[in-house]
């Protein structure tokens, strides 16, 4: 492979790829958006690429929803296991000892990948269709950002009566937008670059455990509720998207 | 060892069997590299320093385990029976796309794995070039190159497809050009 695209000597090999992945900085987008116009057969192999990195996300995007083999999973959770019997890594055991405090998770992660309901179809109706509602309709939050997210992160603690706080998501390319609390809930909302929105409902639960995953018109809706607490998260998403950003928030409440 | 890390392990099981199963094709020997990631993952916890960066983790150690499996010369590291995984990916294609699903799911397991895995990190785990290259350890430009480099193989075996059969002569009606030196 050359470095620079044939007839386009400004144009290198690599730019027609970060744009398709929408990593090439606006002034060489630009130059490039000009090429492609210009030039048919350039334009021709690009949508060659684009079909093919869509074509393997639609094909290989799935295989996530395959039931997981139970010997698998109490092989991971005998992580856990031992750590109760020995007690061997205190110092770990110290800095995620707040975590304790959520009990059932491990019992919502093997629901997760073992009931089978990882991805299921909308559930309206379901146990969790109440949560779901009241989430869904708690999503307007006004924006406002302090600098102190202190008030904020006992504002969550109260609501659910388990010392937490606001995730942090930025790795992820979300950014807090704001926090609202209103009775027993609170919601913590997040914005992408392109200001997609991703809220987080967050309350005391009802005492029953579940995990879902399902899309409700164009939301992806992840519930995620252990004996203590019940997070209802939403935003447009893919699948995958949705399980960074989860497992990032699940891990964010106390870290 | 702590009752997080094992609630993110398992957390990581799906998506670490959809990794495994893409890159080797193979759908025993996919099963089997992430039993063994698991396993050392668990003697390994320490290594963690992130919670937060348990998927890459989990998939640099299953990529060391399958270079090892290659390097070997175990042969279920080559070949692939990719039967199982074309069953799987035509499972979840529209009908009328099942022949080309098939074809392209072929097409892939002639890639590289250096290929096939950077093609899926991008397309499928969606990180973006420099988590890639955080996670490969390699820099962003070698990201970008590799990648390129990947897209354009995948292309020509797709329109190679074709030509396995009845070679096209040169000139034919798809002058595909390679930017080939």
């Amino acid at each position: 492979m050359s470095d620079h695209i044939p007839n386009h000597p400004s144009i290198a090999e690599v730019d027609l790829h970060a744009f398709l992945d929408g990593e090439l900085p606006e002034d060489r987008a630009r130059v490039v958006e000009a090429a492609l116009l210009a030039d048919p057969a350039l334009a021709e192999r690009l949508a060659g690429y684009e079909a093919d990195k869509a074509m393997m996300k639609r094909l290989y995007s799935p295989l996530i929803d395959r039931p997981v083999p139970q010997h698998l999973i109490d092989l991971a959770q005998s992580a856990a296991q031992s750590a109760a019997q020995s007690a061997a890594h205190p110092a770990a055991a110290r800095s995620w000892a707040d975590w304790r405090r959520l009990g059932a998770a491990a019992a919502v992660v093997l629901l997760l990948v073992g009931g089978g309901t990882y991805l299921v179809n909308d559930p309206a109706g379901g146990p969790a269709g109440d949560v779901v509602q009241m989430a869904l309709a708690a999503r307007d939050v006004p924006a406002a950002v302090p600098s102190d997210l202190a008030p904020y992160n006992a504002a969550l603690s109260r609501v659910v009566a388990l010392n937490i706080k606001v995730p942090d998501l930025t790795r992820a390319g979300y950014r807090l937008a704001g926090v609202k609390v209103e009775g027993q809930a609170a919601t913590v909302a997040y914005r992408d670059a392109d200001d997609r929105l991703f809220t987080i409902y967050l309350r005391h639960s009802d005492g029953t455990v579940r995990f879902d995953q399902f899309k409700r018109d164009n939301l992806r809706v992840c519930i995620w509720q252990d004996d203590q607490l019940s997070m209802v998260m939403a935003g447009e998403m893919s699948a995958a998207v949705m399980q960074k950003l989860a497992s990032m928030a699940y891990v964010g409440l106390t870290a | 060892m702590t009752q997080q890390f094992a609630n993110a392990l398992v957390m990581q099981l799906p998506a670490l069997r959809r990794y495994a199963l893409a890159l080797v094709g193979n759908a025993a020997l996919a099963d089997d590299l992430v039993q063994d990631c698991v396993e050392r993952a668990l003697r390994q916890s320490a290594q963690l320093r992130e919670l937060p960066r348990i998927s890459g983790w989990l998939r640099r150690i299953l990529r060391n385990l399958y270079t090892d499996e290659i390097r070997r010369g175990n042969s279920r590291g080559e070949e692939q029976d990719i039967t199982e995984l074309a069953d799987h990916v035509e499972l979840s294609a529209p009908p009328t796309d099942v022949g080309a699903a098939r074809d392209f799911v072929k097409a892939v397991s002639r890639l590289t794995p250096e290929h096939r895995e950077i093609l899926l990190l991008s397309s499928v785990e969606e990180l973006n070039y420099r988590e890639i290259a955080e996670e490969l350890d390699i820099p962003v430009g070698t990201v970008m190159s590799r990648l390129a480099r990947a897209r354009e193989r995948l292309r020509s075996v797709m329109q190679g497809e074709g030509a396995e059969i009845i070679p096209l002569p040169l000139g034919q009606q798809h002058p595909v050009s390679k930017d080939r030196k």
